[in-house]
Order: C-alpha cells, then structure tokens, then sequence
C-alpha cells in the first residue's frame, strides 16, 4: 500500500533523513523507533508532506504522490497524529471528531460519535467537554479517536505515550490495535517506547542519525541483542 | 446562550420593531441605518473572528452592493426590487472570489490585508473616472421602489414600508450569517484560523476554506451594501474609501472581536456616539476618537469582553462568599 523509496528531507540546509525506503502492506503494523533526533518525527511528516522539503518518492497504491498537501493525503486515507497532540481545544470532544470526519473523502462507513466514544472509554464522559478542558492523557486519547473516526487505510502516530501515566499508556495500546484491528488500518508508530512499540506492532525499523539500521520482526530485533544498547540507551 | 444574553436581544429585537412608534424620524433613520453596518460587521466579522483574515478593503464589496442597488433604482432597471438583493450579494461574492483565488495564494497575514485596502481604494478611483456612477459626487436623489410582492405591492416611499424592509432584510442576512458561523463552515473556519496546519493534519484545505470565507463575507458585505440605496437615497465613494472599511473594524473592537454579537453592540454603541456628539461642531470626531480610546484601553477584549470578565468575577466572588 505505502512504499517510499530513496527518501531525503531537508529543514532548510539541514540534511535529516538519507536515502529512507520501504514498504508497507494493507493493515500492517510498523514501529519506528530511535532516540531523540534520530529523524522519528521528520520521517512521518515528511510522508504527510507536512514540514520538511522532501527528495525521493512517496507512493501510496503505486502512485507517486509528488506534491500532494498534506490535506489532500488525508483525503486519500492517510492520517498523522503529531507529537504535541494538536487537538483543537475551542470545541468539544464530540466537535472535535466530527471535524475529522468532515475532512475525510470517506462518505460512509464512517463510526458513529457514540461508536468512537465507546472504543475509547476514558471520552466516554467528556464528550460535550472542550478540548482545552481535558488532561494531557484525554488529548492524547482524543488526537487518537479523532484519527481513527475518519477510518483512515494509514495512520502515523508520532509518539503518542509521551509524558502519559504508564496505566493511560497499557490502555492506549489496547486501544490502538482494537481500532486498527476493526478497520483494518495500517500502523506507522513512531516511539521512543519500546514495551508499548511492541504491544503495537509486528514489525519495527530502527532510526539512527536520519538512516534506517534495522527493519525486521520482533523476533529478529530481539535476536540483535545489541541494537538496543548501541542505538536506544541514553 | 445565557438568559440574560437572550433577554437583551429580544429587547434589542423589539427596539428596532417598534422604534418608528417610539422614537423621531431622526432616530428611525439612524436605526435603519445602523442595521444596515450590523450587517456590514457581521459579514466583516465572519472573516475576522472566524476565519483569521483581516480586510482592509471590505467596503470594496458594501459599494459594489450599494451601487447596484443605486443604479437599478436611479436608471430604472427592469427588475423586481426584491431580486436586487440577492442578485447584489452574489456580485459580491464572485468580486471576492475572484480576488481571494488571486490573492490568497501567496498571501494570508498583512500582505492579505494591505492587498485589500488597495483593492478597495482602486474601486474609489474606477468610480471617479465612471459618468454612469456619478463620479466623486457620487448617486444622487435614488427613488425608492415600488415591489412587486405578486399578491400585493410594497412601495417604499412610505417610511415605515421603507424601514421595515431594510429591517427584514437585515435580519434575514444576520440569521444567515450566524447560520453559517454555527454550522460546519464556521467551525472548520474557526479550525483554520486557529491552527492552520493542525486543520490540514484532518484534511481541511486551508486555502479553499479561506476562500469560501472570503467570498462569503464579500456576498454579505454586498447584501448590507444593497439595502443603502433605497435607504439613503444617495451612494457616493465615501462608502467605498478606506474610512469606510474602518467602521466594521472599529465596531467589532468596539463591541467585542471573537463575539459573533460583539459587531453589533459595536455599530449600536458608535451610532449612540455619533448621536450624542452630534451638536459638539467641530470637537465630535475628538470626542468620538477619546470615547473609543477609553472603551479600548479600559475594554480590551470590547464591551462584551469587559461584560463576561465582571460576570464571571461576581461569580467567583459569590462562590468565594458561599465558601
């Protein structure tokens, strides 16, 4: 479904990712993880086209996406939830998912508010509450549900467990894998979170320096003992 | 909305219903024409309050309104008078279409705004080099016309006929426009004046959504514009210049910026102003400079602003007592 080929990002003269490719099946979970600076977040911006000046390609279904905005990526299915939450804090939480929907090409098939609301419980009782209003823990939950209402083929969660209390964290990943189970979205999670990565996904890349050193299953990560130490410890 | 804030426009409502059996002529004309600049800031207003964008040139739009409606009447076009309206508005609309598609795509902040007031002080000369507008002097001695209502006629040149109509009318455009503001549009305005690029990451297309804004705002301003002529009976490039696109912008500080109301408590607390500085020869436009500079300096946020902060310290004042 996505793939990226020979991918390089820029912000202004600084050169962030180098020669970034792979490829993504229908519904499948990948994890990006890599310490800070490692190029995580420019990564997923730059295949939103939302950010960085981006060389190389992005092609989704086959098709190079070129210069695309990052609005009109959403309307061909694809969905970034940022780092800093970005929910809007004027309306409520039930405004707030109805805003999504509206901007998605997806006419039908989409959740029902309530249905959303019930695949994540802690909305539950916040529904007519405004964005502003709600703890760091509730946007989160909120950039989440908000993605997953407009039935996106392809989300990209930029670090969504951090600063969360690790209860909300356990939560969240159930709840992630729920939607994308339910709908059959595809996963690009980019964390710095390895237990919650891993609850996550099947499959992970590791980040270092703007380059891709490892991609592979849980397994063959596990089997490369030392990647950990040499490119996640502090 | 609060009780209070649905009792003082129910007042506000029967006011402008009763004032030709209440108050002076003087006073009825000054009504008229205030609903007439409500309309005006409110169409102003969508696009400041909503959509994040500040016109300069805004009265472009009210003159292209206003001289239609001026010339239909003056030359005598063949046209059911209630269709001028409508028919105004939407040469508003496409005038500011055309100049958002041109102008908002390279510009959005004061680059936007100054490319306005050139817009609407361009508009001023074409006038003055145009025979058919009247030139500087403008359009003169416009007769009110009679409508053809198909069950009946409604002529205009009876003053309450005449009042009622600008009356209707506006309320008609101001129900629109808080339609419009309420609905999906204005909440995916407000979205985009917020956050542009959080609006994009739920695939809202900032620059078309700014377009629709503007061209909205310039078919109101239009229809605010179109009910001058029949009011006034004269419409001259003062209503097109850069004082005049001032006005919604003095109102909607004067009354509150972020205050769907705000514009018009604005406009009605600058008629008052000009109505009560009236006999000062000379000093008025001082003195109606001072008053604003008090109200905004004291008032930041404008007068419903200043009204929300003493409602909600009275409120924690009395929880604080209940304590």
């Amino acid at each position: 479904m996505l793939e990226i080929r020979s991918l390089d990002a820029y912000y202004g003269q600084a050169h962030i990712l180098h020669q970034i490719g792979f490829a993504m099946a229908e519904g499948e979970r990948i994890s990006v993880l890599g310490r800070n600076g490692a190029g995580k977040s420019t990564l997923l911006k730059s295949i939103m086209n939302a950010g960085p000046t981006v060389r190389g390609e992005v092609l989704l279904d086959g098709k190079a996406l070129g210069r695309t905005s990052a609005s009109d990526r959403v309307r061909l299915g694809m969905s970034l939830v940022p780092e800093d939450r970005r929910i809007f804090t004027h309306i409520t939480v039930a405004e707030n998912i109805r805003l999504a929907q509206q901007g998605t090409e997806r006419k039908s098939g989409l959740p029902a508010i309530a249905d959303v609301v019930a695949m994540f419980p802690m909305l539950k009782d916040l529904v007519d509450r405004m964005g502003g209003q709600l703890s760091g823990g509730q946007q989160q939950m909120l950039a989440v549900a908000r993605s997953v209402a407009a039935r996106p083929r392809l989300m990209l969660l930029d670090e969504p467990t951090e600063g969360l209390a690790p209860v909300i964290v356990e939560d969240m990943a159930a709840k992630i894998v729920e939607a994308c189970d339910a709908y059959g979205t595809a996963l690009l999670l980019a964390e710095q979170n390895v237990w919650f990565a891993r609850q996550c996904t099947s499959r992970v890349m590791l980040l270092d320096s703007g380059s891709l050193v490892f991609s592979g299953s849980w397994a063959d990560f596990d089997a490369s003992g030392e990647l950990v130490e040499r490119y996640l410890a502090v | 909305m609060k009780l209070a804030a649905r009792l003082s426009l129910a007042v506000l409502l029967v006011a402008f219903l009763l004032a030709p059996f209440l108050v002076h002529p003087g006073l009825v004309f000054i009504a008229g024409f205030a609903m007439i600049q409500i309309v005006f800031a409110l169409s102003w207003n969508l696009l400041f309050s909503y959509a994040g964008l500040v016109s300069f040139g805004h009265a472009a739009f009210f003159g292209i309104g206003a001289y239609v409606s001026a010339v239909a009447l003056r030359y005598g076009w063949h046209i059911n008078f209630l269709l001028i309206p409508p028919i105004s508005a939407v040469l508003g609309a496409a005038a500011a279409f055309l100049v958002a598609i041109v102008v908002l795509r390279r510009a959005n902040g004061i680059q936007f705004s100054v490319l306005t007031l050139a817009l609407s002080q361009l508009v001023v000369v074409l006038i003055g080099y145009s025979e058919y507008l009247g030139h500087d002097e403008g359009i003169s001695a416009i007769p009110r016309p009679v409508i053809n209502l198909g069950i009946a006629t409604l002529d205009l040149n009876n003053p309450l006929a005449s009042y009622y109509f600008v009356i209707v009318i506006g309320l008609i455009a101001i129900a629109l426009i808080w339609l419009v503001v309420h609905g999906p549009i204005g909440r995916t305005m407000q979205a985009v004046r917020i956050d542009p690029e959080r609006a994009a990451f739920v695939g809202i297309d900032v620059w078309r959504l700014r377009v629709v804004a503007f061209t909205l705002s310039g078919g109101f301003a239009a229809l605010a514009g179109s009910l001058l002529a029949p009011w006034a009976q004269i419409v001259h490039p003062d209503y097109v210049n850069w004082l005049a696109s001032a006005q919604p912008l003095f109102a909607t500080l004067l009354g509150g910026a972020g205050f769907f109301w705000g514009p018009v408590v604005g406009v009605l607390g600058l008629a008052w102003l000009n109505y009560a500085m009236r006999t000062f020869v000379g000093l008025s436009e001082i003195m109606i400079g001072a008053s604003l500079l008090v109200v905004v300096l004291l008032a930041p946020q404008g007068i419903l602003g200043a009204l929300r902060d003493a409602v909600r310290r009275r409120r924690g004042k009395v929880a604080g007592e209940h304590r």
